[in-house]
C-alpha cells in the first residue's frame, strides 16, 4: 500500500484525497500556491509545500517543483485530482521516471483518451457509436469543409478540452472563422494545445456518464451512470444525479455495457469516467474522463463506495474488492455545484470575502467543500467552492431534501448558484425529469425575454 | 529585520521610521506609517510604506499619502530629486531606495546548497553574485544577488529542503 501521498490539486478536491488518504493510513503531503497558504487542503496535510506564485501555470502546474517536492517529502505516490496536472500523460510519465506511483491510469492510456480523436477511434473499433466528427483540423478551411460534410450545426471542440472549455457551436459558415479563432485561443490558454477538431452537433441530447473502474489484473467494473445535463450555456456542469431518470432499461444498459467494453480495450486503471450523449434511444461516446471527476459522490453515495479510497488501491497494485455483481443503487442522488458565480452576469466568476457561511448538515446530506468563513475567494483558480450531494429513497424525496438544503445554505460575502440551482429545483420540466443539455440555458432565454 | 528601528511612540500616535540613517543624511526618500486606530504590525506598516515610496518615486511626486481604513502612511521626498527609475527597473532596485533589508527568496523547491566559500556575514555582496543554489530535479538553479548590499543573516543551512518563497539571505542593500 502507498504510504505517502502527494497531492497535487488544490480546493475541495485536494481536502476530500486527503480524507481518503487518511482513512487508509497513508501519510499526506499538500503543494500550495502562494494565495492558498491558509487554505484548509494546506492545513489539513501532514506536511505541505508551496510551489508557486499564484497563477497555476506557475505553482499548480509547476511540474518540476511538484516533483521535487514529492522527493523531498519522501511521498511514494502522487494523486492529481482533477483538471490542472490529472490529465497530463507527461506529467504521468515523468512521475514513474522518479519512481513515484501517480494514481490514474497509465501515461499510454491517457495519451490516447485524452485525444479526443484518437479515443474515437479507439472506441470505435472496441464497437462503440460516436458522433460523426473529422480528425484534427489544420486550418479554418479544413474545418470548413468537414462541417459541410456533416452539416450545420457543428460542435467545434478541442482536442485536449474539458470543461466546456475550447467548445463552440457552430451554426453556419459565417460563425465559422470567429468560433475557430476564441476555441482555438481558448484551448491554448487553458491546456497549452490549441488544436481542434469538429463534430455533427446533436440537437438537444442528454449528457449521460458512466463510472468505471479498472484493476491491473484486467477486471473492470462499472459503477453505474450519472446524468449531467443541467448545464450552463458555457457546457459546464451545474447539476448532477444518478440514477439517470427517465431512461430506457435497454438504453441504460447499453450505456453500462458500452462503458465496460472501450476500458476494457484499453486496459484501464483506475478510476474513469465514459461520457455518452443520449438522443432518445440512441447513444453516442463523446470522450473518456481518465480521472476522478468533480460528480464523483454522486456514485459514491448511491452505490456506497467510496471512489478514492479505490483509486488508491488500485494504484498499490490491489485488485478490484467489489463484483460487479454487487454493486447496486439504492434510492436517489443528487448534486448542487456551489460555484463563485454570478449566475445574473453569464455565470462570471467572482471574487471576495466570505464574511458568513452556513453550510447544511443532516440525513443524507454530504458537503465536499474547502471554504471556511472569512476565506478570500481568489481570481486565479476554478470557482467551484462547494457541493452539495444529498441522498435519499426516491428522486422526489432526493429533490425536495436538496431544495432544503440549499435554503439552509448561507453564504455571504460573493454571489453564488445557491439561487439558480433553487430556481432549477422548482423548474415543472426538471422536476419531471430528463431534460436536455441546452435546458438551462433555455430557462436564460426565457428570463432575458420576459425581462 | 532586527536592523530596522522599533516603532517610536509619539503622543498618542506611534511613528514608525526605519530609514532614520537615510534620512539624517539628506539623500533619500523617507517614509514613515503612523498607526491611528487599531494595532498593525510593524511589518505591515514595513509593506505599505514601501509600496506607498515605490509609487512616490514611479508617479515622481514630492509627497504620496496611502489611507487604507483606519491605517495611513505618508511618504515624503527629500529636497534632492531622486532620478525617475526607467521601467526596466526591478522592485529591488525600488526597496533599494529606502535602504530596508531585503529578503533573497527561493524560486524552486528543492535541496538549497550554499557556494563555497559560504559568504560571511557583513561582506559586502556585488550585484548578481551567486549565493547559493537550490537543485530541484538535478538541476542547478542560482540564487543571485538581485542588488548589490551587506549580508546580514544566512537563514537556511547547506542541504536544506526549501519550498517556494522560502527566505534564504537578509541583505542590507547600499546605493
Amino acid at each position: 500500500m502507498i504510504r505517502k501521498l502527494l497531492i497535487a490539486n488544490r480546493g475541495e478536491i485536494a481536502v476530500r484525497i486527503n480524507r481518503a488518504a487518511h482513512e487508509l493510513g497513508i501519510r499526506t503531503v499538500a503543494i500550495f500556491a502562494e494565495p492558498d497558504r491558509q487554505s484548509l487542503h494546506t492545513r489539513l496535510a501532514d506536511e505541505a509545500y508551496c510551489v508557486g506564485p499564484g497563477p497555476a501555470a506557475r505553482s499548480y502546474l509547476n511540474m518540476p517543483n511538484i516533483i521535487a517536492a514529492a522527493l523531498l517529502s519522501g511521498a511514494d505516490a502522487v494523486h492529481p485530482g482533477y483538471g490542472f496536472l490529472a490529465e497530463s500523460a507527461r506529467f504521468a510519465e515523468i512521475c514513474a521516471d522518479h519512481g513515484l506511483i501517480f494514481v490514474g491510469p497509465t501515461p499510454w492510456v491517457i495519451a490516447q483518451m485524452g485525444d479526443k480523436a484518437t479515443a474515437k477511434r479507439v472506441v470505435t473499433a472496441a464497437g462503440l457509436l460516436t458522433t460523426p466528427g473529422s480528425d484534427i483540423l489544420a486550418s479554418v478551411e479544413e474545418a470548413a469543409r468537414a462541417a459541410e460534410e456533416f452539416g450545420y450545426p457543428v460542435l467545434l471542440k478541442a482536442t485536449a478540452g474539458g470543461g466546456g472549455k475550447g467548445m463552440r457551436a457552430v451554426n453556419s459558415r459565417a460563425d465559422l472563422e470567429y468560433a475557430f479563432a476564441t476555441a482555438s485561443a481558448e484551448a491554448e490558454a487553458n491546456f497549452r494545445d490549441g488544436r481542434l477538431y469538429l463534430e455533427k452537433l446533436i440537437e438537444h441530447p442528454r449528457h449521460v456518464e458512466v463510472q468505471v473502474l479498472g484493476d491491473a489484473f484486467g477486471s473492470v467494473v462499472h459503477i453505474g451512470e450519472r446524468d449531467c445535463s443541467v448545464q450552463k450555456p458555457s457546457h459546464q456542469k451545474l447539476i448532477e444525479e444518478a440514477p439517470a431518470p427517465l431512461l430506457s432499461e435497454k438504453v441504460r444498459r447499453g450505456l453500462h455495457q458500452s462503458a465496460v467494453r472501450a476500458a476494457q480495450a484499453v486496459h484501464y486503471t483506475g478510476a474513469g469516467t465514459l461520457e455518452f450523449l443520449v438522443s432518445g434511444e440512441q447513444v453516442y461516446f463523446m470522450e473518456m474522463n481518465t480521472r476522478i471527476q468533480v460528480e464523483h459522490p454522486v456514485t459514491e453515495m448511491l452505490y456506497g463506495i467510496d471512489l478514492v479510497s479505490e483509486q488508491l488501491r488500485i494504484a498499490s497494485g490491489e485488485p478490484l474488492a467489489v463484483k460487479q455483481k454487487d454493486i447496486v443503487p439504492r434510492g436517489h442522488v443528487v448534486e448542487c455545484r456551489i460555484n463563485a458565480e454570478n449566475a445574473d452576469a453569464n455565470f462570471a466568476p467572482v471574487a471576495g470575502r466570505l464574511e458568513e457561511l452556513v453550510l447544511p448538515g443532516g440525513l443524507g446530506v454530504r458537503v465536499d467543500t474547502h471554504i471556511t468563513t472569512g476565506l478570500e475567494i481568489s481570481p486565479f483558480y476554478d470557482s467551484l467552492i462547494a457541493k452539495i450531494i444529498v441522498h435519499a429513497a426516491s428522486r422526489d424525496a432526493a429533490l425536495t431534501r436538496m431544495d432544503a438544503a440549499l435554503r439552509d445554505t448561507r453564504i455571504v460575502g460573493v454571489h453564488t448558484t445557491v439561487g439558480i440551482c433553487r430556481r432549477i429545483l422548482a423548474d415543472a420540466r426538471f422536476r419531471a425529469g430528463g431534460v436536455p443539455v441546452d435546458f438551462l440555458a433555455g430557462v436564460l432565454a426565457a428570463d432575458m425575454v420576459s425581462l | 529585520m532586527r536592523h530596522c528601528p522599533r516603532p517610536i511612540a509619539q503622543a498618542s500616535n506611534v511613528w514608525i521610521e526605519f530609514s532614520r540613517k537615510a534620512v539624517s543624511k539628506n539623500k533619500t526618500v523617507g517614509a514613515s506609517g503612523r498607526r491611528l486606530a487599531s494595532v498593525i504590525s510593524f511589518k505591515q506598516a514595513l509593506v505599505r510604506a514601501r509600496e506607498a515610496a515605490a509609487g512616490c518615486v514611479a508617479g515622481n511626486l514630492a509627497e504620496l499619502r496611502v489611507e487604507d481604513g483606519d491605517f495611513a502612511v505618508e511618504v515624503r521626498r527629500t529636497p534632492r530629486p531622486l532620478p525617475i527609475p526607467v521601467p526596466s527597473e526591478t522592485l529591488e532596485s525600488q526597496v533599494s531606495v529606502l535602504r530596508a533589508p531585503v529578503l533573497l527568496r527561493s524560486e524552486n523547491v528543492g535541496a538549497v546548497r550554499l557556494v563555497d566559500p559560504i559568504p560571511s556575514i557583513g561582506e559586502s555582496i556585488a550585484l548578481g553574485r551567486e549565493l547559493a543554489w537550490v537543485e530541484c530535479l538535478g538541476i542547478r538553479n542560482p540564487v543571485k544577488a538581485g542588488l548589490a548590499g551587506n549580508l546580514i543573516e544566512i537563514l537556511v543551512e547547506d542541504g536544506q529542503a526549501v519550498d517556494f518563497g522560502r527566505p534564504l539571505f537578509v541583505l542590507d542593500a547600499v546605493e
